[in-house]
């Protein structure tokens, strides 16, 4: 329906409190992009200027190449749902849903058939005379989704919309939202600080700290491939693991006093960006990491065991006090074990101890 | 232990609440007694002005005492119109105070609060002059519309106090919805606050009800007198003769306010606590 490009927008609170600094951003037509980040990091601040409720302190922000950095939210036909729902106390389920109808003066027959075809698309029918506060927390969701979709929006905006959930019927409005959203193929910005919601969601996310954008891709690129360090170690569970490393005059990593051979395209990697005898932080997903009784890369101690169902997440100490995690069956070691740990290596990444990718 | 200190709470609330009954006992017995100056018999008839509007029999004390019909309705539009005007101007201005970036907003906050702290009586003078040359020196009009400004900064504060309490994600959602920042305050924001509003109008109506120094100090006619005003004048010309009329009368001046408390005490207490639920 829409496509929402933001350029160079930065939003200023007061004299000097950076919201967001310098964010460039397109969304396509149709695409359902994720704002990822820990709070404070800008987000729902992006959120609101698309939305039309912050105006950005420079930049601009575009629906289909014009410019409506001074259009007013009641113009940009945006549907918003918030965490809290924010659905009017004092009017009925269905008058809620009509609300933003009635405001646009449309014939009060043609308004009861679309809340009636949204209350029917989100399973919501028989709640309609209902006041909010007698619905659940679900419910009361489905009630914001309806009120945001009857208005058929040009752009869908969700501010942590399942944060307030019980997981169970999380993962159920989730599955729900993203089948939503396709049906209906509208633009979808939506904000959370949930990476497993985001990666569930998502067709990119767009990954942001302290007001920057730290990365914008697909899941499974962000997920392989993080760009700096606070991606790689914010995107994953359980996060991956991030250690300090020496390389040595001839390409060895040097992991707490042990010295690993990484496979030749790995040496002549370094070799070429000149990173012999220097100090690096080495990514590893705990995947990536497999136990053996035998034989590995770095002898270690387990420490700790996350049971997990599937599989158990090992904590192992390895010399030079570091802890590595790692994934193994479930009931198969015991706390204590001491076993070597091998990397995939063709999967690492090193980064600079700044946080920029390397390799 | 626990048993013993309840009773002997219960003696304290007790005691304390008959000595505050006390006097309105004695108000009560003294308005229905048959001796004008001391409880003695029972009649009905100090009440008879609520009917005929009529304080006295003698013609000579109706030109002093002005039919108490007129009075009544004098009182009830002082009492309505301050609720009126200050309900009204309070709800709008504290939305501004609460939602919008106001210039000084703290300074102006403390300086609404100082106001309602200053002494009527400092002001009388200053509100005289003001008035006289509004031509609002003995009238009605002119007393409400001192009195609003002396009653509006509470006002402001209170309505403040309720708009804060509704979160900001229900009148974002409205904007979103397409209804103008007007609209939202109209049609989502004051719904919301009506327990607030509901109570500043009941303690207002009671304030104006009550009102007795500007009427004392602007008004001269005793045509444009309000309850407080005739029984402070019978007070200083009929104490010692008539106490049990002017007991008759304070107890028909009490009644509403009375009504109105009980009738009102759910949204009062919402006061103190400023919030709502949705």
């Amino acid at each position: 329906m829409v496509e929402i490009k933001l350029e160079k927008v930065t939003k200023i609170f007061g004299k000097s409190v950076y919201a967001v600094k310098d964010l460039s951003l397109l969304i396509r037509d149709k695409e359902f992009v994720v704002l990822l980040g820990p709070s404070g990091c800008g987000k729902t601040t992006t959120l609101y200027m698309i939305a039309g409720i912050y105006k950005p302190t420079k930049g601009n922000i575009y629906f289909d190449g014009r410019i409506v950095n001074d259009v007013d939210p009641k113009d940009r036909n945006v549907g918003m749902v918030f965490q809290s729902y924010a659905l009017y106390p004092h009017m009925s389920v269905y008058d809620n849903i009509a609300f933003p109808l009635k405001i646009k003066k449309m014939p009060a027959n043609e308004i009861r058939k679309r809340v009636l075809e949204v209350a029917e698309m989100l399973r919501i029918k028989e709640l309609l005379d209902r006041k909010p506060s007698q619905l659940s927390g679900g419910q009361q969701q489905r009630v914001a989704l309806a009120r945001a979709i009857v208005k058929e929006p040009s752009v869908f905006l969700m501010d942590e919309p399942l944060s307030n959930l019980d997981a169970k019927i999380r993962v159920e409005i989730r599955a729900e939202l993203k089948n939503l959203q396709k049906r209906l193929g509208i633009t979808t910005v939506y904000v959370t600080h949930d990476q497993g919601e985001a990666m569930s969601l998502a067709d990119r996310i767009a990954v942001m700290n302290a007001g920057t954008l730290q990365q914008y891709d697909t899941p499974d690129n962000i997920y392989r491939n993080p760009m700096n360090i606070f991606v790689a170690s914010f995107i994953g569970s359980p996060p991956a693991n991030i250690i300090e490393a020496t390389i040595d005059g001839e390409g060895n990593i040097i992991i707490g006093g042990t010295k690993i051979k990484p496979p030749e395209d790995l040496i002549s990697a370094i070799r070429s960006i000149d990173l012999l005898n220097s100090e690096v932080i080495v990514f590893i997903r705990p995947e990536d990491v497999e136990v053996d009784p035998n034989n590995g890369h770095i002898l270690g101690n387990v420490y700790s065991i996350e049971y997990q169902g599937r599989e158990a997440v090992l904590h192992i100490e390895i010399p030079g006090g570091g802890v590595i995690r790692g994934l193994a069956p479930p009931n198969s070691i015991s706390v204590g074990t001491r076993l070597w740990l091998r990397f995939h290596l063709e999967k690492i990444h090193i980064y600079r101890k700044s946080g920029e990718l390397l390799i | 232990m626990g048993r013993f200190s309840s009773i002997l709470l219960n003696i304290v609330a007790i005691t304390v609440a008959l000595i505050g009954m006390a006097p309105f006992a004695l108000l009560t017995l003294l308005a229905f007694s048959r001796n004008p100056t001391s409880i003695e018999g029972f009649t009905h008839e100090n009440f008879a002005f609520i009917w005929t509007g009529k304080l006295f029999a003698d013609p000579r004390y109706l030109q002093i005492y002005p039919d108490i019909h007129l009075v009544t309705l004098n009182t009830l539009a002082l009492a309505l119109g301050v609720s009126g005007v200050v309900v009204l101007l309070s709800s709008m201005a504290g939305y501004i105070l609460s939602r919008y970036s106001v210039p000084a907003r703290g300074t102006l906050l403390g300086l609404i609060l100082a106001l309602h702290g200053i002494p009527v009586i400092i002001l009388l003078i200053g509100l005289y002059f003001l008035l006289r040359s509004m031509g609002l020196i003995n009238n009605l009009l002119g007393v409400i519309m001192a009195k609003t400004t002396l009653d509006l900064p509470l006002g402001i504060w209170v309505m403040k106090g309720f708009y804060d309490s509704i979160p900001w994600d229900i009148e974002i959602a409205s904007i979103v919805d397409g209804a103008g920042r007007l609209r939202t305050w109209a049609k989502v924001m004051l719904p919301l606050i009506r327990p607030g509003i509901a109570a500043l109008a009941v303690l207002e109506f009671i304030s104006g009800w009550g009102e007795f120094l500007l009427i004392y100090t602007l008004i001269f006619s005793n045509t444009s007198w309000t309850l407080s005003m005739v029984i402070r004048g019978l007070i200083g010309e009929m104490g010692s003769i008539n106490l049990n009329l002017i007991a008759a009368l304070s107890l028909y001046y009490f009644i509403p306010v009375l009504i109105f408390f009980i009738l009102a005490q759910k949204y009062l207490l919402k006061v103190s606590l400023g919030g709502i639920r949705g």
